[in-house]
């Protein structure tokens, strides 16, 4: 993580203590590449930590590469460069029982539903797939068992279980993605956008069965969304992305009430829209940001930290005014 | 303020296989000149269906009745060709999501196709007009947007397209379908203020959507349906402060800002819904009347409402 120190009353940030860190990336980055030619950088120099059975969310407008690190950090695909370590060990240099292991305890929801189940399998069988693959019961009784109770928490029916992807509603659908990642009792659970396509009672639902479930089990989630008033209601703490780039976290209390990097005070205030305009400034916000500099435009903010837990990336803070 | 377009008992009805699906129960609508209507409902709420049925592009299994009137004339009962000048000439549709694309034509004769088809605009003259349009709506490069197809377009820029197609003839009723779906809080900003521009030129406009916070910014009515029934019609700012049917208070109930509190129970299937009132089964303060007998539209005050708590 890049730290830098330039005025006094910015202090260096401490990791903080007590709670465990599960899942951390440092510096990662993720480049695209075109069939045809160029490419794009989707993910830019992250550094990022989940705790312990804590939620975090991930806020950013689409193409702001959330998708992107939460498929990273769910080892789902290969950073171009950073590395990304699981109860601190790298997870490339995992031996098979530690991959296994690896790949029980962080689960991961995809945005769209309908796309996440085998449209050819039972829900039954798509929700009983994970404890087949990690050896989790010994016969077909107790995997019914596991099975039922982990669908009855979701508010699935055995009727439901019994029918195809096709023949239920988004909203049963995603409760089926759930308990088939719930199934397996992971530490983290990465939800990509979960209710972004859904109805706003169906999201609520969805949303208090996460929590619930959360509280009652103590998983970690990594809640990716675009859903401010969302964020706001349910997380402990916030990054938000912007460009690929990590440019304001902290906890959810300080990023709501006392945004410092004015891409985010935009974004709550509902000043700007999110432009098209992609110019090659340093800072991914420089061509719409009010209080831009020449600086803005040639170096790449660095991360200046304010109390334990609170990083903004914009050269405003890091100099006098 | 007189009413632009009138749905007068729209029923539709979906056969399919041996199998009815009432998609519409009888809607009594109006639009009125000058006004943003914004239609609420969830999936399956019957909201899509009456924006098809008012271009009469619903598919040949749906048996309609009722009417709709254009200023005074019945668009349902008029021949095809007749109906589809009228539409053609008044009504344009922003359709839902960027499907509704055809990813095999340049996206200015998307734009320019309705005045090209309907008032006679010559090549040339539309593709000048797209590229007008699109500048309009602060895409730096029109003329390189106009000729893309859809593969070569961001989502931000599709969704201009769209606007683009819906304001390019002269001043008309504007239907809008869940503009918003899927979209991030910029996108849903830019969507806002296209809709403004858009609404200048048009009479009259029907956006249809689940997103609250959507409709509250664009909206001077707003009408709440449920499996193909109206449950109420109201103007925003009452809506959102007291609103009166106990569906709509449970939904904004739902919203984050509001306790994130689901609605109890599922939508109930459309192949067997719930007789009486639709919403009967998950309603705390349902009676005996509400299963078996569809309550009647009363007036409140100034707002409509179905629901036996006012009859």
């Amino acid at each position: 993580m890049m730290r830098s120190d330039l005025s006094g009353h910015l202090t260096e940030v401490q990791p903080s203590p007590g709670r465990q860190t599960l899942i951390e990336c440092r510096e990662v980055k993720k480049r695209f590449r075109y069939a045809t030619k160029g490419s794009f950088l989707a993910v830019d120099g992250v550094s990022l930590s989940i705790k312990r059975g804590e939620l975090l969310a991930v806020i950013g407008e689409s193409g702001s590469g959330k998708t992107t690190l939460a498929k990273i950090m769910a080892g789902l695909i290969q950073p171009t460069s950073g590395r990304v370590f699981f109860e601190g060990k790298p997870i490339t240099s995992l031996d098979r029982r530690e991959r296994l292991n690896f790949s029980r305890k962080v689960q991961y929801i995809p945005q769209y539903p309908d796309l996440a189940l085998d449209p050819s399998w039972y829900i039954y069988d798509s929700i009983a797939e994970p404890l087949r693959i990690h050896r989790m019961s010994s016969s077909r009784e107790e995997e019914l068992k596991i099975v039922r109770s982990v669908s009855a928490r979701f508010g699935l029916s055995l009727d439901q279980l019994r029918r195809k992807p096709r023949d239920v509603s988004g909203g049963e659908l995603q409760r089926a993605v759930l308990a088939r990642s719930m199934a397996l009792n992971p530490e983290v659970l990465i939800a990509d956008e979960p209710t972004s396509m859904l109805d706003p009672s169906t999201q609520a639902r969805i949303v208090r069965l996460i929590l619930d479930a959360q509280r009652e089990l103590g998983f970690a989630v990594l809640f990716v969304t675009h859903d401010l008033q969302l964020a706001r209601v349910i997380s402990d703490s916030v990054c938000v992305m912007l460009g690929g780039k990590i440019i304001e976290f902290g906890s959810a209390q300080e990023i709501f009430s006392s945004p410092l990097h004015p891409y985010t005070s935009s974004l709550f205030s509902g000043s700007t829209f999110a432009g098209e305009t992609k110019d090659n400034a340093a800072c991914p916000f420089y061509s719409q940001c009010n209080l831009r500099a020449e600086i803005c435009c040639n170096s790449t903010p660095p991360e200046f930290n304010i109390g334990r837990f609170r990083g903004v990336r914009c050269w405003n803070l890091g100099q006098p005014h | 303020m007189g009413s632009l377009i009138e749905f007068v008992d729209l029923k539709v009805i979906f056969h399919m296989g041996g199998m009815q699906v009432v998609a519409l129960r009888g809607v009594d609508l109006d639009l009125r000149r000058g006004e943003v209507l914004g239609v609420l409902g969830e999936s399956g709420s019957g909201k899509t269906v009456l924006i098809h049925a008012a271009f009469r592009l619903l598919p040949e299994n749906a048996k309609v009745s009722g009417k709709i009137l254009y200023q005074g004339k019945d668009l349902l009962s008029m021949d095809r060709r007749r109906a589809m000048r009228l539409i053609g000439q008044n009504f344009s549709l922003i359709p839902q999501g960027f499907g509704a694309l055809n990813p095999f034509l340049k996206s200015w004769l998307q734009i320019s196709e309705r005045p090209m088809e309907h008032f006679g605009v010559g090549k040339e003259e539309g593709h000048r007009r797209a590229e007008f349009l699109l500048g309009t709506m602060g895409i730096n490069q029109p003329s390189r947007t106009a000729n893309s197809y859809r593969h070569q377009l961001s989502g931000g820029m599709l969704q201009r397209v769209l606007v683009a197609m819906g304001a390019s003839g002269p001043s008309q009723v504007v239907f809008l379908d869940e503009p918003t779906k899927g979209l991030d809080e910029g996108m849903k900003r830019l969507v806002v203020s296209l809709l403004k521009k858009a609404r200048e030129r048009s009479d009259a406009m029907m956006v249809v959507s689940h997103d609250l916070g959507f409709l509250e910014e664009v909206s001077d009515r707003i009408c709440v349906m449920y499996c193909g029934d109206i449950l109420e019609v109201s103007k925003v700012r009452e809506f959102f402060v007291s609103p009166r049917h106990p569906y709509s208070s449970a939904l904004l109930n739902s919203l984050p800002s509001r306790g994130l509190k689901p609605i109890e129970g599922e939508i109930p299937s459309m192949v067997s819904p719930p007789d009486g009132c639709r919403f009967s089964p998950r309603c705390r303060q349902r009676d005996a009347r509400c299963a078996n007998k569809r309550p009647p539209m009363k007036a409140v005050d100034d707002v409509m409402v179905r629901c036996f708590k006012y009859a």
